[in-house]
């Protein structure tokens, strides 16, 4: 079956929206582990490859260190939740979860034909952001998506990426950051 | 080639004729993009400073001098050989799928080892590429001067149907051809400062078409394509078949909905 180029970009979005949902045994099975192994493969990223592949290969438990490694990052720690997965954070004088970048981001969506499904859902997650992408590649709107990630994601995706960084202890989650950059970057 | 507007009388039948031998589709590929090797769009009338204005602006590739589709093809590239007609000499070159012939100056591809990516279409300031997604894998396709026939001793399609002859084909490096002829008159290219990539088709019109023309068709900037992005997402095809049979990108849709059509409110 034919592939156009625009609709892998759309997978790649919905890819790595997915890689940062909470990880439990409904997705994250062994066919997972395989698709991103060869996909950071084909990107030529064999050390990020590797690193993955030794750290699920360690323990016969890998799912457990990964569940604790996502509460610790993205939902609570002690004393504080390390790297919240929501714009506004970084975009808010005062770190503000749902800040008014969020009500921007929440109107874009609108303006483009797409609402958030759950009256509390807030807007600027991480993952809704990258839906929203795929959203826009499959309708052929290159310069929305241009423009989202430019004026919507970009602003803060870099420092919510620098703390995951700097502060995961699991290769995934690594990983997956710089692969959500690498995608999203701007480029030449 | 030269495109004689003085003569063109804008009834679309080099597009048509292009059509029926290359078998393009219409329509637009799913990047959008128009799917055309040869069009005639028509301008005008408009005022210029010449005066009202009414002409055509009938395009295809114009198998530039410095290609910018060539350079972003992303296939690993082969070694080739190059003979030229007239001399026999022969030139080898590493090529992509997509190259500019090093004797007669026609940009071809090779639809075997074309990925299908759109790269080059992307690249292209004139949109005379497209992806054909028409059955089996999806390939880039283009206007090829009609190579196939030359070889045969006929003209390009376009060129055979022109019922005005407003279309000549011939061998701009000869002083003495029809072509070049043209040129001394006065055919332009289709550039500017930011667009200037040695476009081989010229255009000759008279003072107020040709600024029609000219403000009208000649490309504003050379496209800022994500490249990276839309290699990447091509290079990776056969973890993307894996990705794609995870199942788990269905789910995905359940987050963020279509917002209701105005039909459903009510």
């Amino acid at each position: 079956m034919a592939q156009s180029t625009s609709s892998n970009m759309a997978d790649i979005y919905r890819f790595l929206a997915q890689s940062l949902r909470y990880p439990d045994s409904s997705w994250l099975q062994a066919e997972y582990f395989s698709a991103l192994d060869a996909f950071l493969v084909g990107l030529g990223w064999d050390a990020e490859a590797a690193s993955i592949r030794r750290s699920i290969s360690e323990s016969a438990d890998w799912l457990e260190p990964l569940q604790v490694e996502h509460t610790r990052l993205f939902v609570n720690a002690v004393p504080a939740v390390i790297a919240p997965p929501y714009g506004s954070v970084y975009l808010s004088d005062d770190g503000m979860l749902y800040g008014p970048s969020a009500e921007k981001t929440k109107l874009f969506y609108h303006e483009q034909g797409f609402d958030l499904v759950g009256e509390a859902d807030i807007p600027d997650h991480l993952t809704f952001e990258l839906e929203f992408l795929a959203l826009l590649v499959e309708e052929g709107k290159s310069d929305e998506e241009e423009f989202f990630l430019a004026h919507h994601f970009r602003p803060w995706f870099p420092k919510f990426k620098a703390r995951v960084v700097c502060e995961t202890r699991h290769h995934f989650y690594r990983v997956i950051v710089n692969l959500i950059d690498f995608f999203t970057r701007e480029e030449m | 080639m030269i495109i004689d507007l003085e003569k063109c009388v804008g009834c679309h039948a080099c597009a048509i004729a292009c059509r029926a031998e290359w078998e393009v589709p219409t329509g637009k590929d799913s990047a959008q993009r128009e799917r055309r090797r040869n069009w005639v769009l028509r301008l005008g009338p408009s005022k210029t400073p010449q005066g009202m204005a009414s002409t055509y602006y009938p395009g295809l590739c114009n198998h530039c001098d410095k290609p910018a589709c060539v350079d972003v093809c992303p296939a690993d590239k082969v070694e080739a050989t190059f003979t030229d007609p007239k001399s026999g000499a022969t030139k080898t070159m590493q090529v992509a799928a997509t190259w500019k012939d090093p004797f007669n100056g026609t940009v071809q591809i090779d639809k075997e080892r074309c990925l299908g990516c759109g790269a080059c279409a992307d690249a292209c300031p004139y949109s005379a590429r497209y992806v054909n997604e028409e059955g089996g894998e999806p390939k880039a396709d283009k206007c090829t001067f009609c190579v196939e026939r030359l070889a045969q001793g006929l003209e390009p399609a376009c060129v055979q149907t022109c019922l005005a002859r407003a279309r000549i084909f011939g061998d701009l490096s000869d002083p003495n051809s029809e072509v070049a002829k043209y040129v001394q008159k006065g055919a332009v290219k289709l550039e500017n400062a930011k667009v200037k990539i040695g476009p081989n088709v010229r255009y000759y019109a008279n003072k107020r078409d040709m600024h029609l023309l000219t403000t009208t068709s000649i490309p504003k900037t050379m496209p800022q394509a994500n490249l990276r992005r839309t290699i990447m997402a091509r290079m990776l095809k056969p973890a993307m078949d894996q990705v794609k049979n995870l199942g788990m990108l269905g789910l995905a849709g359940v987050v963020i909905a279509k917002g209701l059509s105005e039909d459903d409110k009510q």
